[in-house]
């Protein structure tokens, strides 16, 4: 089943679409996006994280995901400091998106203190992910 | 399917729980007497001529035998007699005695239902059918003391209690039933380590964890010589079958785009083709199988190490990850199944300056003019898609195309593939090649000889060998672990993919005397865990399998080419009914009538069995799948005749065979 799903999206194509760099910076130059290194680096700056933090879990080789990904820099990039975003790329860390269950992707957790407060599965429209990002800020 | 099933009807009202109460009024009664004879004697064997003894469940008697006789697998029921033995003690003896034990009542659909649980499972088991004995009421008295639960069914598993009808199906549906069931009685790490997350690798290793174990697959590809590399499926997912014919699927739409205009599309006379771009998207596609794969693993709670594994001894290997980080992990059984690589001709130039199947699936540029070397039916498929997308593509064979495979029709997927722009160089074989010039690609000097002596120079942009493949068994430390190899470096194996050490198995490419197919290997990994674990006895069928060649057109086929059959029953025996045909999409495109062929090599002797199933055509793969199936049941060339065409197909030419090879007649194609 999960595997129909990410055939489905993978089967999307997107050229161009950028990907996130590390030490993305906001307006006011903090870093709110950042790449997830390892296990530990999650731990660190995700679990252990004071502000709320969505997780981006994609791959190199999903369509969706290169769509999805400047949509939640843009969004996540105008809360200034509210919130930051990880980025995992589960080739990459890989036992930490199986970990999350991470089936399909992309697929994008909301953590606050530490857990899992709401998730989403495959790309969707700027305004709900506006509204995903509010529900974990408290806006 | 096994004559197994026992329907649960009438008792199930809606509403009841999923266990059945005790009718029982009796009080907590123990009988002390004659507690001796547990001592005495064995109630705990199974019965075996003493069918319809009182206390034995009578309505699975008679599926007792046929499941005996049927693959080796059993249900028992004991024991014979309760009477005057002291009820505690015959819970306490049940439990301590049976490895799956159910105190049930004959007439509680639930205690049918998780009886046809284990029956599913092929999990021996002993039942006590409690309304069935005469101290039925008060060995329940002694269940509700010991377990705390009065209804039936009451389960217990390797002396655990379990509880009724609910927990048991619910432990089922996680996963956790039949790990209780099977718990090792060794000391290793694992039950079982697979070496090799190849196609039958991973169907091994699922299966045995579905069934229980603890399993763990070893998967590391050695980068090959121009550093390419891939990630968990083996040669099929990444490098094999899917890329292949994703490949093959885009020369075919090139073909077609040109077809369109015959059909009326305003197809431009030309169309460039964007080579980066197939290969991005097909890689993109592999990548979401390789996360599949791990998702997959992770669910049936199988452990993937991303490692190198070597034996040290017959039941340790050691693990090298890419990091250099080493693993010493010990396991009960192993499987071998590490798959093969591409072979490389021994010239001068060969591992710097050529690719192969490993490489060709994602080369990031255009190969160019390309080089194809050696007959095999990776070779023949990878020019017959480069030419299709447009590339000048020559092969050069030693000998005969397709060694191996039918070669009357070998021999036509040369000329169909001449006539479409791959050129063939026959009777050579490299020994030389040099780099003249830099670049993505560059360019390369092949020198060949040819059988005469003389010298064949060429330059191509990108040279593919595709001369073989052998065996990943070597650099695994086999030896010391003692399996036997055969000359071909293959592993030896017994009848049930045994090899040499009884508790290491081998399947797919590794494997001496079988078939380099994934579906093969996927039967053979998922059967073998079966046997294994389940104690099932059906082995993998390697006759009659089916497979088919994607070259331009596709060649399907199924059983004994000609050339074997008349080795195998005589040319007298054999005749063989064939046909050219065009398939009716051909027509309008205005392609060649005759160079689709289907044949069929049938046994004079045996009522005219097909042996032998032949196509090569458009979709052959489609058609000789449904056929097969003809072949494995043993239809003969009148239910061929019988059957009834679907019109206007391609496939419905096997239902209309009406000319021997041997009458001479012409099978050219005559429309409709």
């Amino acid at each position: 089943m999960f595997t129909r799903t990410i055939t489905q999206a993978a089967a999307v194509r997107s050229r161009g679409g950028s990907i996130i760099t590390r030490g993305l910076g906001t307006t006011r130059g903090r870093t709110a996006a950042f790449h997830v290194q390892d296990n530990d680096d999650f731990q660190d700056r995700v679990l252990n994280s004071d502000t709320p933090v969505v997780v981006d879990f994609h791959a190199q080789w999903c369509g969706p995901c290169k769509l999805l990904g400047p949509r939640l820099e843009t969004i996540i990039g105008g809360k200034g400091e509210k919130v930051h975003l990880a980025k995992v790329d589960i080739d990459n860390v890989s036992d930490l998106a199986l970990d999350y269950g991470v089936s399909a992707v992309p697929s994008v957790l909301a953590v606050k203190d530490g857990k899992v407060v709401d998730k989403f599965v495959g790309l969707q429209e700027e305004s709900r992910i506006e509204a995903f990002v509010n529900r974990l800020i408290g806006e | 399917m096994r004559s197994v099933v026992v329907v649960v009807v009438g008792g199930v009202r809606l509403g009841l729980l999923p266990r059945c109460s005790t009718t029982s009024q009796y009080s907590r009664h123990i009988h002390t007497s004659r507690a001796s004879v547990w001592a005495s004697k064995s109630y705990f064997r199974r019965p075996t001529s003493v069918y319809g003894t009182v206390g034995v469940c009578g309505s699975n008697i008679k599926v007792v035998g046929s499941l005996e006789s049927a693959g080796g697998s059993f249900v028992s029921m004991a024991p014979i007699t309760t009477d005057n033995i002291n009820p505690g003690e015959v819970v306490d003896k049940s439990i301590a005695q049976n490895k799956v034990m159910i105190f049930s009542k004959s007439s509680c659909p639930f205690c049918l239902k998780i009886k046809d649980l284990f029956k599913s499972l092929n999990v021996e088991y002993v039942a006590l059918e409690l309304d069935q004995i005469n101290n039925g009421a008060e060995i329940q008295n002694a269940l509700l003391e010991k377990s705390g639960q009065r209804t039936v069914p009451n389960v217990y598993i390797n002396g655990e209690h379990i509880g009724g009808a609910d927990k048991t199906i619910s432990l089922h549906t996680q996963g956790e039933l039949l790990p209780l069931i099977n718990k090792s009685s060794h000391s290793y790490d694992y039950d079982m380590v697979v070496i090799g997350g190849g196609s039958g690798g991973l169907a091994a290793s699922k299966e045995s964890a579905n069934l229980g174990m603890k399993v763990a697959v070893c998967d590391f590809v050695t980068p090959t010589p121009k550093g390419t590399t891939w990630g968990l499926g083996g040669t099929c997912v990444n490098v094999g079958c899917i890329p292949k014919k994703l490949m093959h699927q885009s020369a075919i739409l090139g073909g077609e785009l040109k077809d369109s205009r015959e059909y009326g599309w305003d197809t431009p006379e030309t169309v460039t083709h964007d080579w980066g771009r197939m290969v991005e998207a097909i890689q993109n596609h592999i990548g979401s199988l390789n996360w599949g794969y791990r998702v997959a693993l992770r669910e049936k709670k199988v452990d993937y190490l991303n490692a190198y594994a070597t034996f040290t001894d017959p039941h340790t290997i050691k693990t090298v990850d890419r990091r250099g980080k080493e693993k010493i992990i010990t396991s009960d059984k192993f499987l071998v199944a590490t798959g093969g690589r591409p072979r490389y001709p021994d010239i001068p130039g060969a591992k710097d300056h050529t690719i192969t199947s490993d490489d060709i699936f994602s080369l990031p540029h255009a190969p160019g003019k390309t080089l194809l070397v050696g007959a095999s039916y990776i070779s023949l498929e990878c020019a017959g898609f480069l030419a299709g997308l447009g590339y000048d593509t020559t092969v050069m064979v030693r000998s005969i195309l397709l060694r191996g495979f039918d070669q009357q029709i070998a021999e036509k997927i040369g000329t169909y593939m001449e006539q479409h722009g791959v050129k063939f160089i026959r009777g050579a074989v490299p020994t030389n090649i040099e780099k003249i010039e830099e670049g993505t690609p560059g360019k390369l000097r092949v020198t060949a000889k040819t059988t005469d002596g003389e010298e064949v120079v060429g330059e191509y942009n990108t040279v593919v060998v595709a001369i073989g493949r052998d065996p990943c068994t070597s650099g695994i430390g086999l030896e010391n672990a003692g399996v036997d190899l055969a000359k071909n470096g293959k592993v030896v194996v017994e009848k049930g993919e045994q090899s040499s050490v009884p508790h290491i198995y081998a399947i797919g490419d590794v494997m001496e005397g079988g078939l380099e197919l994934t579906p093969v290997a996927i039967q053979a990994g998922r059967l073998l865990a079966r046997r294994l674990y389940r104690k099932d006895s059906l082995q993998t069928d390697y006759v009659n399998v089916p497979t088919t060649v994607f070259t331009p057109l596709e060649y399907g086929c199924c059983g004994l080419s000609e050339e074997a059959a008349i080795d195998k029953y005589g040319e007298d025996d054999i005749e063989v009914y064939h046909s050219s045909y065009q398939p009716l999409e051909f027509t309008v495109a205005h392609r060649p009538e005759n160079d689709c062929y289907a044949k069929l090599v049938c046994v004079k002797s045996e009522n005219e069995k097909v042996v032998g199933f032949h196509i090569l055509g458009p979709n052959a793969g489609e058609i000789t799948q449904g056929f097969s199936i003809g072949l494995k049941l043993g239809a003969t060339k009148a239910d061929f005749d019988n059957l009834i065409g679907i019109h206007p197909t391609a496939a419905e030419i096997f239902t209309t065979l009406n000319i021997t090879k041997r009458s001479g007649k012409d099978v050219s194609a005559q429309g409709c």
